[in-house]
């Protein structure tokens, strides 16, 4: 096939093109294990986890449901809840977020897709995740632990 | 682009219809299926060496079963 | 496997200029590694930049979480293809496909081979969403044109196909594939995730190779 003049022909794409977001994939990120990272943004996605799976718990709805509730695909959920090393979408968090009444911005440093503001922040993360473990029933302390990291977050 | 090599390739009358067959319905020349056949056959080898199994599925009736290639 | 690079032509847009860049064919650990460090930093201060100017939530990119370094492990894998544009040190875009396993769904050329775009992005400072003069230009198409040129080598006439990021507004990513590349869009193809489904015939994909005024764009 005969090209015509490559110059030419990228300057009238750069120019169609004008910068535009190009990107096509999926926007779910593939499951493969990531690499290692600072144990603060570990701590925010554990954290991340546990909150979610908490808050679904107190609803007294299981993962379909939830995932119903909150128009996230069920297989995101799972992953948000099981996997600690997924991140979620934008969308996802966005919806997330919405449902459980608390801070976009928070709940998006949560699941690594922006950075914590402070160390306060973080502090308030790894007490979550230290204090709550993945269980079937709220515990007192998990509920008191729940009730205060919503707060947090809660708080704009 | 990589330096090319050629081959003559020997084939049984049953052999050339099935490539014939598959160039006509995939609109390729039989260059190009014989390139996706080898390549498929790298990978399934490679995954095969590795321990893991080959299996193709039916949807309708949710059967599955095991492909070996030796 | 990787193979000596090649040198294509770029749009340096601070300079208005076409400059050599070099088109990587296969791409190492080192380089895709590089890529995600340069890139990520900058692609999640966007996220917190756009939101604190008030962008809406549910319209900002949705590839901000992609993270190319777990597909390290694929980088061998002979039915995938791997290519990289670098400029000045830097990769600019970044372009996994599928080789195999891929028909087209057009009515036209339906359940002939295509190659399939699985991953597709440009660094991003060359988005005008993220910085109001991007850097270099036409990554996208250049991008786009080798998927293309390999579709010719697979003899798959040039059809391409991809699942786009939403956004249909100028700019976004289904404008860009409708309007720029001049691909179909096919509503009865969205994955699971809702993404729409975009199919190149080969007659398009031979215009978009010569090049010439293109009205909706």
């Amino acid at each position: 096939m005969r090209m015509p003049d490559e110059d030419a022909w990228i300057r009238q794409k750069a120019e169609e093109e004008d910068g535009a977001l190009i990107s096509a994939g999926c926007m779910m990120i593939p499951t493969e294990p990531l690499p290692a990272v600072t144990s603060d943004a570990l701590a925010a996605r554990l954290s991340l986890s546990r909150f979610v799976q908490l808050a679904r718990l107190q609803l007294r709805f299981n993962k379909e449901q939830f995932a119903s509730k909150t128009q996230i695909p069920l297989k995101e959920l799972v992953c948000i809840e099981d996997d600690d090393q997924y991140t979620p979408t934008l969308r996802t968090v966005h919806m997330l977020a919405q449902f459980l009444k608390v801070s976009h911005v928070k709940l998006l440093t949560l699941a690594g897709l922006a950075q914590a503001r402070d160390a306060q922040f973080n502090d308030a993360a790894v007490r979550f995740a230290a204090k709550s473990e993945p269980i079937r029933q709220l515990t007192r302390e998990e509920q008191e632990a729940f009730d205060e990291f919503a707060r947090f977050l809660s708080a704009r | 682009m990589a330096e090319k090599r050629t081959m003559t390739l020997n084939l049984n009358d049953d052999e050339m219809n099935a490539l014939d067959a598959l160039s006509t319905r995939y609109d390729m020349s039989k260059t190009a299926i014989i390139r996706k056949a080898l390549r498929m056959y790298q990978m399934i080898d490679t995954r095969l060496q590795r321990g893991e199994k080959l299996f193709v599925e039916d949807e309708v009736e949710k059967k599955k079963s095991e492909l070996l290639v030796l | 496997m990787t193979t000596a690079p090649t040198t294509i032509r770029l749009l340096d847009l601070h300079k208005n200029e076409v400059i050599d860049a070099l088109l990587h064919t296969g791409l190492t650990e080192g380089q895709i590694r590089t890529a995600q460090e340069e890139w990520e930093p900058i692609r999640k201060a966007s996220i917190e930049k756009l939101l604190k100017e008030g962008y809406p939530l549910g319209e900002l990119p949705k590839h901000w979480g992609w993270d190319w370094t777990r597909k390290i492990k694929q980088l061998s894998n002979p039915l995938l293809g791997f290519y990289g544009i670098e400029c000045e040190g830097k990769m600019q875009g970044l372009l996994e496909v599928a080789k195999e396993g891929y028909l087209a769904k057009l009515p036209e050329q339906k359940g002939k081979p295509l190659i399939y775009v699985k991953y597709i992005e440009t660094a991003p400072w060359n988005i005008r969403l993220l910085d109001p003069k991007p850097h270099y230009g036409g990554i996208g198409s250049r991008l786009m044109r080798i998927a293309i040129e390999l579709s010719h080598t697979e003899d798959c006439k040039g059809r391409v196909g991809l699942h786009s990021l939403p956004g249909d507004k100028k700019g976004e990513p289904e404008w860009f594939y409708r309007d720029v590349c001049k691909m179909e869009p096919m509503e009865s193809e969205r994955d699971g995730e809702g993404l729409l489904y975009f199919e190149l015939t080969a007659e398009k994909a031979d215009e978009f190779m010569k090049g010439g005024k293109n009205e909706n764009a």
